[in-house]
């Protein structure tokens, strides 16, 4: 049967409309690459916000945290001590760490929990373990978050295609002072007429 | 008359020779010599054959030459891989430009990795400074910047190697086919076939190809690498080391790196004691040395590497060469043959990331399968800003340029 003029334009005309739609759906729901799994059960809450979703249902952890030797678990000494709430210059310990990091906003209860230091606290009060520290971060840096748990902000290491091994943002951001320090670049290239080479 | 003249000529000239079966013979003749006056290794790479006609029972045999012959030159056991292309897999890659800050580690990492000559020096990737501001006027880029730090003030980077073009000038003005794009997307060269001829060189609008002026050298002493700060054990054979990077190392030498932990080679102390490495760098811990060339990591060895005493000892050497190669990829080079990045096929074909991607410190350099929807870099194409070099050329490179800010 031969399609009639009117038919065409009717398909023509719902081809547009499935596409608009499609493409509106597109805006709302950003892409997350949380339905990657590796050797892992799906989670259907976590796929339905995925900024709860755990990166390790994907990639492996590379490295442990890096704290300080000696100095986890914090509750070895702060277990006895009394929580002082006041915001003050630490002088005793920790005095090596100089926040550059939203300094007049933070704190370090915002981001520590004052009741157990062996954990850290977000912002709604759910305390979350170091090893998933990136939570904490991304409660500021969403879109940081999302690029990260694409593999595309930070560093995978590992198979580009099988286990991804992944970093936790203070792998390599200072979480007290972020922002990267400059680096040595490396020796530059001979330029072509200093090019030598011994003859054999 | 005439018929007895030449009846005559006939019989002058015995055996007729034609002037071009004489210049023939001659040339044959004189190759014969060469060889003949060569050693078994000379004849051996002038007969071989091109890659993609060697029947399997050849490339066995060739490998298995190949092999024997660097060993010897090398003085450590070679596997000369030659893994074919992965199905379904296009090969491509992704640097995030508000990222790259133009340390030059992917440079080194790749020179270490790829067996490239120190002396006469190749590098497959360069780094062009550039004043911001200035978008792609490439004729502002500076290869030779020397800073104290980077990224410099007012400055962006852009590094550059082989585009992996779709549409390749390269490929096509090969006269003799030495080069051509691999399934996985990949532009190869056969280095057996090469005849230097340099074509490819003119034709590439990045400056991408390398040629080989002189017999590539990997074993000069310019590998000197790191300073063992301290050497803990860990249990079973393992430890954990703290190295620093030699940065004011002398002139003579190449740029020392982290290399012996990225690509995870052995590296050796002063009297030969082989240290293996196991896991992937960390910069210290310590917040005040991350800025500094201080990294972490494990290695396996009998005994633990002695801690260098004094501050000026970088008492540990790379080793130099790179023993874990591919036929098309980075296995060693010959005087006169032209080279290019590839991907790191001894790598890229296993699984791994390639050298420059893993060493890059902050992380700019995405690689992946782009047939994949769920790759980084499909990621990246999806929700980023992204552009090619030189568009207009029409080459269509795999290899993208991104800004993930």
């Amino acid at each position: 049967m031969r399609p009639t003029p009117l038919a065409l334009v009717l398909s023509a005309t719902l081809a547009f409309l499935g596409c608009y739609g499609e493409g509106k759906r597109g805006d709302e729901m950003p892409r997350f690459p949380d339905h990657k799994e590796i050797g892992s059960t799906t989670h259907s809450a976590a796929n339905a916000d995925p900024s709860s979703a755990d990166i390790d249902e994907f990639a492996v952890q590379a490295k442990a945290p890096p704290i300080s030797e000696g100095y986890f678990p914090c509750s070895d000494c702060h277990a006895d001590m009394e929580t002082n709430r006041e915001r003050r210059e630490l002088e005793d310990e920790h005095d090596s760490v100089v926040l550059k990091h939203g300094t007049r906003e933070r704190w370090c209860f915002d981001c520590h929990d004052p009741d157990n230091r062996d954990e850290l606290r977000l912002a709604s009060g759910t305390k979350i373990p170091f090893e998933k520290s990136y939570r904490l971060c991304g409660q500021c840096h969403g879109p940081k978050l999302r690029d990260w748990r694409a593999g595309v902000h930070g560093k995978r290491t590992g198979k580009w295609n099988g286990e991804k091994e992944y970093l936790l943002c203070v792998h390599c951001h200072n979480p007290h002072a972020p922002l990267f320090a400059p680096l040595v670049p490396k020796r530059r290239p001979r330029a072509p007429h200093e090019i030598t080479f011994s003859k054999d | 008359m005439t018929d007895t003249k030449k009846s005559r000529h006939y019989e002058s000239s015995l055996p007729m020779v034609s002037r071009r079966n004489f210049v023939k013979s001659g040339v044959l003749g004189g190759v014969a010599a060469y060889l003949a006056a060569c050693d078994t290794n000379t004849q051996e790479e002038f007969f071989a054959k091109r890659f993609t006609e060697l029947t399997p029972e050849a490339l066995k045999e060739r490998i298995a030459w190949l092999e024997k012959h660097y060993e010897k030159t090398y003085g450590e056991a070679f596997k000369v891989g030659t893994e074919g292309p992965i199905p379904d897999v296009l090969f491509g890659y992704a640097l995030d430009l508000s990222r790259c800050v133009g340390c030059r580690r992917c440079a080194y990492a790749c020179v270490s990795e790829n067996n490239l000559s120190r002396d006469p020096q190749v590098h497959y990737i360069r780094v062009l400074e550039q004043p911001k501001g200035t978008g792609l006027d490439l004729h502002l880029a500076n290869p030779y910047y020397e800073r104290d730090h980077v990224p410099e003030e007012g400055h962006v980077y852009l590094p550059v190697a082989c585009q992996q073009c779709e549409n390749s000038p390269c490929e096509r003005v090969c006269p003799v086919g030495a080069t051509w794009k691999e399934p996985d997307g990949v532009i190869v060269v056969d280095y057996d076939w090469c005849i230097g001829c340099r074509y490819c060189m003119a034709s590439c609008p990045y400056g991408a190809r390398k040629f080989n002026w002189g017999a590539p050298k990997m074993t000069t002493g310019d590998s000197l690498a790191v300073k063992v700060l301290s050497a803990k054990p860990k249990g079973e054979g393992r430890f954990e080391v703290i190295v620093e990077e030699a940065l004011d190392a002398p002139e003579r030498l190449q740029p020392p790196h982290i290399m012996p932990t990225v690509v995870k080679r052995p590296f050796l102390d002063a009297k030969g004691n082989r240290f293996m490495t196991e896991t992937l760098p960390v910069a210290d811990t310590n917040p005040a040395a991350r800025s500094t060339t201080r990294y972490r990591f494990e290695v396996v060895a009998k005994e633990a590497p002695a801690t260098s005493s004094k501050d000026d000892e970088y008492g540990y050497f790379l080793d130099a060469v790179n023993p874990d190669t591919h036929y098309l990829g980075n296995r060693p080079r010959k005087k006169g043959v032209v080279e290019k990045c590839h991907f790191c096929l001894q790598r890229t074909r296993n699984g791994e990331y390639p050298a420059c991607a893993e060493i890059c410190p902050v992380g700019s350099r995405k690689f992946g399968n782009l047939l994949d929807p769920d790759s980084e870099i499909r990621y990246v194409l999806a929700n980023k800003r992204v552009f090619v070099l030189k568009e207009e050329l029409n080459t269509r490179p795999k290899f993208f340029y991104f800004f993930g800010v």
